[in-house]
């Protein structure tokens, strides 16, 4: 090639360069690659190709002169060590094992967690719904300690709801905190970060069977599948979220309660319920069932619970007593609102902890004498402050206040929860229907209270337990005036001052010797 | 390795007869004292008892930023004052010229890292029944590796270098890049880099196990191939000083 034609060299350099920045800004921002990135990555040969073309002798000197010698040498040196760093990395990284160190493993999965996730056959994936201002720090760390477990059957990822809403509302995510476990088709949610609960999360999807809640229908119930602000759309919404089906349930018509049924709810109904109705739910709960009542107060139903056939059952045989009064609760807005705060050590109350509940027109439900078989347990409390009204009238006139004798004194019980013993039935009766329904559902804790009543009467709460681990705890013995003024001294002036003094000492030294 | 020895305690007395190490040490420990000094104070006042965490946390940023200046001497200044080229005619292999100024770096940093034990010694006397002491070990374990491969990509890029300030700013641009090299794996995770770069990621082999109390060994082999990776950079650098 002509000499002159070795000054357009650069130039071909120049346009090679140019194209391999664009190649790489398109590739970023586009992330494809379609026509344009192609183009310019022809560019880029095309720029390099006229280089050599207009000055060949420079290419030869590169590629045969010494340099070229020496970096080719020591280019083979760089892409061996490399190589065998990366080789050695990935061979660790395949099977890397771990030691934890913390004086209470707290690292360390449960056995029985690490056991589950070590048998899984399919991958199992958990979306982890948590917006920047939630704390995530436990559920990343569990999930961490899970996917080390899992052998790479078990992985997770944190997504934002309020960045991400269409993916949130697709998997029926409504409260921040939220973690999906997912296998299959099937997903399981979960609004409480712990071992136990991850465990039975996932037992039940790797053990799915059919679980069908029963809501009864014919007496003016909450509809579980209606769209107004009076039905359990949510409610059901969640249910489903956790693999139950829903379904409706007419006693007058049916004679028996499926035998499929996990539970039966009867959820605030307006109307007392027929003999045969008590008869069948009788029958089921003989045989090891299980029953949810969503009960309203009378003054809202005209229900009287003294009179009543399903309350009558639930004194005699489950030792659960409906109270004829309505919950005022000064704290309340209004006071007809009862709210509760102060939760008995049960499974459907133990992770309510630091939420309240609130039940808008509730009755007391309190329990009674228990035979024999039976255990009852009372589950939530209102504040002292809040009394169970006898007097209708005086709500209706809107001064209603404490009658001594006449009223129950708070804390008043809202809601019970009963086991027999011989049968395995559990009951639960809650003195209030419409804090589950779609106004008051995501409402503090009122939505996982409803979920965890179902979750214990369909027996699907800790399915296998984790032995608790021994915790150290500890205490920090506060210094005191003096030992904060000593700490102040001695880390913010005695020990950098010392730097201090060492560094003029030695300055002054070298300054004498010149 | 004896040249390797002589190398490290000639770069070792250095420190203590240049300001930089003054200033440097300064700086960290004024700063890891008000941070400790602060952290003790607010767990009084919120009666929680703090761990570890609040010693090492700090530490780890330091190290992050101080690094750079601790290294950006070491080979610089010798290309600046030209002994560079007398070292290179001494009978010293590269690779022991640049291990030896790493390890004068390391013996320097181990020093700094020995004092800040005073803050766990303040603590475990505060804290009934003390604190954890498997957590304080695979803290310092896990600072002492990453501040290892700190100090052998600070001496690698000063190679690069004979302006100390230009070796300073590359030195911590590495450093932070290979601290957030991680973030964007969320994005190129479908492209199927995600995994590399989080694997790539220096914070992400310390607070994911170390810091928590977890010894892994991937994590130790991927400081120690990240030291030795970059030392055996610093050597190529040096070397091909002889024929350029």
């Amino acid at each position: 090639m002509n000499r002159n034609m070795s000054k357009y060299a650069p130039f071909g350099w120049y346009l090679a360069l140019i194209a391999a920045i664009g190649a790489v800004g398109y590739f970023i921002v586009k992330q494809t690659f379609d026509l344009p990135l192609q183009i310019m990555l022809g560019v880029i040969v095309l720029g390099i190709a006229l280089a050599i073309i207009f000055d060949p002798q420079k290419i030869k000197d590169w590629l045969v002169g010494r340099q070229a010698k020496y970096s080719s040498n020591a280019l083979v040196l760089v892409i061996a060590v490399l190589g065998i760093v990366v080789i050695i990395n990935y061979i660790v990284n395949q099977n890397s094992p771990s030691w934890d160190l913390t004086e209470d493993n707290a690292n360390t999965l449960a056995p029985e967690l690490s056991d589950a996730l070590q048998s899984l056959n399919q991958p199992l994936r958990a979306e982890a719904y948590f917006t920047q201002r939630y704390p995530s720090g436990t559920a990343e760390q569990l999930l961490d300690n899970m996917v080390k477990a899992g052998k790479g059957q078990f992985s997770y990822e944190f997504i934002d709801p309020e960045a991400d809403p269409i993916r949130a509302q697709n998997a029926q995510v409504t409260r921040d905190g939220t973690i999906v476990f997912k296998l299959d088709d099937r997903s399981e949610q979960l609004t409480y970060v712990s071992e136990q609960e991850f465990l039975s999360a996932i037992i039940r999807l790797t053990n799915p069977g059919e679980r069908i809640i029963y809501f009864l229908t014919g007496h003016g119930e909450y509809d579980p599948t209606g769209e107004s602000d009076l039905t359990y759309s949510q409610f059901n919404q969640t249910l489903a979220s956790k693999n139950y089906t829903v379904q409706k349930l007419n006693l007058i018509s049916l004679a028996a309660v499926p035998e499929n049924a996990s539970a039966v709810v009867i959820a605030g109904p307006q109307q007392p319920l027929l003999e045969s109705e008590i008869e069948a739910i009788k029958t089921y709960l003989s045989g090891g069932g299980s029953l949810v009542v969503f009960s309203e107060p009378y003054a809202v139903t005209g229900i009287d619970y003294d009179q009543d056939l399903l309350s009558s059952y639930l004194e005699h045989d489950w030792s659960i007593l409906l109270g004829n009064d309505v919950i005022i609760d000064p704290n309340g807005n209004p006071p007809l609102v009862a709210i509760a705060d102060s939760y008995s050590d049960h499974p459907i109350t133990q992770k309510l902890s630091g939420y309240v509940t609130i039940f808008p027109t509730a009755h007391s439900v309190s329990s009674s004498v228990m035979p024999d078989s039976v255990s009852a347990t009372i589950l939530i409390l209102t504040s002292n402050l809040a009394w169970g009204e006898t007097d209708i009238a005086s709500i209706e006139a809107g001064n209603p206040s404490f009658a001594e004798g006449a009223d129950l004194i708070g804390p008043v019980p809202v809601a019970i929860a009963s086991t027999n013993t011989a049968t395995g039935a559990r009951v639960v009766v809650v003195g209030d229907a419409n804090f589950a329904d779609d106004n008051q559902f995501t409402a503090y804790g009122n939505g996982d209270l409803a979920i965890n009543i179902i979750d214990w009467v369909a027996e699907q709460e800790n399915l296998i337990s984790i032995t608790p681990r021994a915790q150290t705890t500890r205490v920090l013995l506060p210094p005191g005036q003096l030992g904060l003024g000593l700490l102040l001294l001695g880390s913010v002036f005695v020990l950098p001052g010392l730097v201090i003094v060492g560094g003029v000492t030695t300055w002054l030294q070298r300054k004498r010797k010149g | 390795m004896r040249n390797i020895w002589l190398i490290a305690t000639r770069e070792f007395k250095h420190y203590f007869i240049s300001p930089i190490a003054y200033v440097v040490s300064f700086v960290f420990l004024l700063v890891m004292g008000i941070l400790f000094y602060a952290n003790i104070l607010a767990s009084s006042v919120q009666q929680y008892a703090p761990g570890v965490q609040i010693i090492i946390g700090p530490m780890v940023t330091l190290f992050l930023f101080s690094a750079p200046a601790i290294t950006m001497h070491t080979l610089a200044d010798e290309q600046r004052s030209g002994t560079l080229e007398l070292m290179l005619t001494a009978p010293v292999r590269d690779s022991e010229f640049v291990i030896g100024k790493w390890l004068g770096t390391m013996m320097f940093v181990m020093v700094l890292i020995a004092v800040t034990w005073v803050y766990p010694i303040v603590l475990n006397q505060m804290i009934d029944p003390g604190i954890d002491q498997g957590l304080l070990v695979t803290n310092y374990l896990g600072l002492i590796l990453m501040v290892g491969a700190f100090m052998a990509i600070g001496v690698t890029i000063s190679s690069l270098f004979s302006n100390q300030i230009a070796a300073f700013f590359a030195t911590l641009g590495v450093l932070l890049v290979l601290w957030m090299i991680g973030y964007p794996s969320q994005a190129l995770g479908a492209m199927g880099g995600g995994g590399l770069l989080t694997y790539l990621d220096i914070s992400e082999h310390f607070y994911s196990s170390f810091y928590r109390g977890i010894i892994e060994l991937k994590d130790v082999v991927y400081f120690i191939s990240l030291t030795s990776v970059f030392l055996f950079f610093g050597t190529v650098s040096i070397e091909t000083k002889r024929w350029r």
